[in-house]
């Protein structure tokens, strides 16, 4: 080639502008491709990827038998895109049908059980998202798919719900609107209800349709363990139809009603009126929202003289058969006295003979002798003072000073259940100790928790408590028996048939600076009494139609009825013991 | 792959002979003869063609169908979200026809109370125990219709097929009380066949109420109890 013609240095220009383009060309490629190429990739990767939740299922919670008493479903929230919304059309007997926004909002109206007219006010506009109707129920989700109307959106939403209503609605609790555990059971089980959330992400086309061969990163769900219950929801619910009926005919301010298993501690029954449905909580007033066999305290009277009875032969200071003198009214010797509640003239009863006919100035005699440190100790060690093992939430655990701050009249009143305060539960499992050979076991109302697929884990216990001698215990139970034998009140609590143990209780109520004139009424009772399995406790407090006990044992004899039926108890056996009563 | 035969004589670059100097000739490889040479090299060509077309066409057979696979999966995914959807309306339907409150109602629709006074008969001495009185005629509240709300319930027994389902036991009791009778086997179990009657019995004096009602429902019902299925009270 020769060189020196012009034509070769305009040719070494251009091939130089080639070269320094491809140059900055493929400066610029090797930036894409090298430089950037992970950030490039991460941009278009979060095009194409999705990530949909997976949304963890709340636990349920079932009763002994799996009787599901709280569920968790799937409910709708209906939403439109009002800047999409346009006519539709509809194939109708073979015509293609035009349907105008307001055609379609007339559509909705019935199934939406709104007004059409606010419907279209709602998907009218430019806004991108308009929710129409929150959570509605499966059946009318179908039906809204069936219509096929495009700019109509739908998104699952989780809702609890309470199969059996307000059975056992007290304890269960509730959540708030948002899922958020408010009450009950759902709060303090929260930690075995909830769920793990999980997640799954992945790349899809335009359609919507995942892409092949790319990856799928999922973060598993974890749904939230079941909670058993000891509740027995057949026992539960006829005890709150009885319950409320009662409360209702007495005009009480609440009543309730308690089975605890004597051999075991489970609560199978916990049973209160008023009640409230956890379905609809908002409905029912604050004050009966929780769970007043837990949370509410009374002083619960002569049931109480059991305890000192029981105290009294346990300590050696007495044995059913001791024998005193009752008159109508003691007059002490510091001034004070003591009144029974029915005139009577002065008889003359064994220790019995007092629990049957409920004599204050009997049980004061002889549960006197025993010194009120050791009675003291005896309350504790039977429970009060101190809320159940089941540590319910804002459970009370009954109110008591201390013997040293027991006043004369206090000393005396504690032996028949004034002057001291306990829950409708503690009263259950005073007697449970009694049924269960004096000890008294931890009351327990979650019987576990299991996760699914796995083992029920059972909640753990405090210890049994040894309160009295099992001979004590024995001697306790065998008087209890006269009572629903011959006692005036004790014998309507009777039921032919089984051999029935238990003790009323009247107790005057607090009001300002003495007592009031209306009552808390209870009966307490166990059966079979020649070897106790059940205890029930029956309270109404403050009823206008009855003043003393003789309203509380139709109830409970009603739904002791129910128990000895559900378990097919036996038939008792035997006679119960030859005590006097008399003398 | 770059092995290559040339079938030309080879020419040669002009130079000067040096005659002491054999010249260069061509050898030809004895034995394979350049026909067959030619058809390998085809045959080769070929197979490789249609395999690497093949290939290719698998390739896109199997992307077509993993495309496929992904869109069927995406169906069979909205078909379970929908089966799910019936499952849990269903589920919602016989936990709310076997609450507490259904089953109340539907016992206190039929006039049935609880009895507070059960009596029993002890089998073992035929002692009754317990006194026979008429529920609510005593001290004690009569316990009868519901009274613990539940505002879950979506689905209730109505008496119309609380009176369906005593037609269809009726049918079923007769169609069983006939079979036993024809069969020489009934005397052998006579308390089957004494509590048989009876049930056909009580359900015959509700039959005429219910009759009137709903005569057409005797005739599946009759069908149902021949193909042995048990008729549930609540459906």
């Amino acid at each position: 080639m020769r060189q020196n013609t012009p034509n070769a240095g305009r040719l070494g220009a251009l091939m130089a502008a080639i070269f320094i383009i491809a140059l900055l060309a493929f400066g610029r490629l090797f930036y894409y491709q090298v430089i950037d190429a992970a950030n490039i990739d991460k941009i278009s990767y979060n095009k194409r990827a999705i990530t949909v939740p997976i949304h963890a299922l709340r636990g349920d919670i079932i009763d002994s038998n799996g009787v599901v008493l709280a569920t968790t479903v799937l409910r709708y929230d209906v939403n439109a895109a009002p800047d999409i919304v346009t006519p539709i059309t509809r194939v109708v007997n073979g015509q293609p049908t035009n349907l105008t926004p307001a055609d379609v909002a007339n559509e909705l109206a019935p199934l939406l059980k709104m007004k059409a007219s606010v419907i279209l006010q709602k998907i009218t506009g430019t806004s991108k998202y308009s929710n129409i109707k929150k959570k509605v129920e499966a059946t009318v989700y179908r039906q809204l798919v069936a219509l096929d109307i495009p700019w109509l959106f739908f998104d699952p939403v989780q809702v609890r719900v309470y199969p059996n209503g307000a059975v056992a609605g007290n304890l269960i609790g509730f959540l708030g609107t948002d899922g958020t555990p408010l009450a009950g059971l759902e709060r303090t089980m929260n930690e075995c209800l909830a769920g793990v959330d999980g997640k799954e992400t992945y790349e899809r086309g335009v359609d919507g349709i995942k892409i092949p061969s790319s990856t799928v990163t999922t973060q598993a769900a974890h749904n939230g363990s079941t909670v058993v219950l000891t509740i027995h929801n057949d026992l539960q619910y006829s005890a709150q139809q009885v319950i409320t009926n009662y409360v209702k005919s007495e005009r009480a301010d609440w009543g309730s009603a308690v089975i605890v298993e004597a051999k075991t501690g489970k609560i199978l029954t916990a049973a209160e009126y008023p009640s409230v449905d956890p379905n609809v909580f908002y409905k029912s007033k604050a004050a009966d929202r929780g769970s007043r066999i837990f949370q509410a305290t009374f002083e619960p009277g002569s049931t109480m003289k059991t305890v000192a009875a029981a105290t009294a032969i346990d300590v050696g200071k007495a044995t059913p058969a001791t024998r005193v003198r009752a008159p109508q009214t003691l007059y002490l010797p510091w001034g004070g006295s003591i009144s029974d509640s029915h005139a009577h003239p002065t008889q003359k009863l064994t220790l019995t003979g007092v629990l049957r006919d409920s004599s204050n100035t009997g049980i004061v005699q002889i549960a006197g002798k025993v010194p009120s440190k050791t009675r003291y100790d005896y309350l504790k060690a039977f429970g009060i003072g101190t809320p159940t093992a089941v540590n319910f939430e804002g459970e009370s655990g009954g109110i008591m000073s201390p013997s040293s701050s027991w006043d004369k009249l206090t000393n005396l009143t504690t032996m028949f259940g004034q002057g001291l305060a306990v829950t409708p539960i503690q009263t259950a499992y005073f007697y449970q100790t009694i049924a269960n050979g004096g000890t008294r076991l931890p009351a327990q109302l979650v019987a576990g928790c299991q996760a699914p697929g796995g083992k029920l884990v059972a909640p753990a216990l405090p210890a049994p408590v040894s309160v009295i001698k099992s001979t004590t215990a024995r001697k306790t139970v065998d008087m209890l028996e006269k009572v629903v034998e011959q006692g005036g009140i004790g014998r309507t609590a009777a039921i032919p048939g089984w051999r029935i143990a238990g003790k009323s209780g009247t107790a005057q109520l607090r009001e300002g600076h003495g007592y009031g004139y209306l009552h808390a009424i209870s009966f307490i009772g166990m059966a079979p009494a020649e070897d106790p399995q059940y205890v029930l406790a029956v309270t109404l407090y403050k009823p206008r139609t009855v003043s003393n006990s003789i309203g509380a044992t139709p109830p409970f004899k009603a739904i002791m009825n129910q128990i000895l039926r559900t378990f097919s108890v036996p038939f008792s056996h035997g006679k119960s013991a030859n005590i006097p009563t008399q003398w | 792959m770059s092995i290559a035969y040339s079938t030309n004589t080879i020419r040669r670059a002009p130079r000067q002979l040096n005659p002491s100097q054999p010249s260069l000739r061509l050898v030809v490889t004895e034995g394979i003869s350049r026909k067959f040479l030619g058809r390998a090299t085809m045959r080769a060509v070929i197979v490789l063609t249609f395999g690497a077309v093949a290939i290719i066409i698998a390739g896109l057979q199997l992307s077509i169908m993993i495309q496929q696979g992904s869109y069927q999966l995406a169906g069979l995914k909205g078909q379970m979200r929908d089966l799910s959807t019936t499952n849990q309306i269903l589920d919602e339907q016989v936990r709310s026809l076997s609450s507490d409150q259904n089953l109340a109602n539907a016992a206190a629709s039929l006039g049935m109370v609880t009895n507070a006074n059960p009596v029993y008969l002890r089998l073992s001495d035929g002692k009754v125990i317990g006194h026979p009185t008429v529920a609510g005629s005593g001290t004690g509240v009569q316990i009868g219709k519901n009274v613990v709300p539940n505002a879950a319930l979506v689905a209730t027994t109505t008496k119309a097929a609380l009176q369906a389902s005593t037609q269809a036991a009726l049918a079923a009791s007769q169609a069983a009380k006939s079979a036993a009778a024809a069969s020489a086997s009934a005397a052998l179990h006579p308390a089957v066949s004494a509590s048989t009657s009876s049930a056909a019995k009580s359900g015959a004096a509700k039959s005429q109420k219910a009759n009137v009602a709903a005569p057409k429902l005797v005739q599946p019902a009759i069908a149902l109890s021949a193909s042995g299925i048990p008729v549930s009270p609540t459906h």
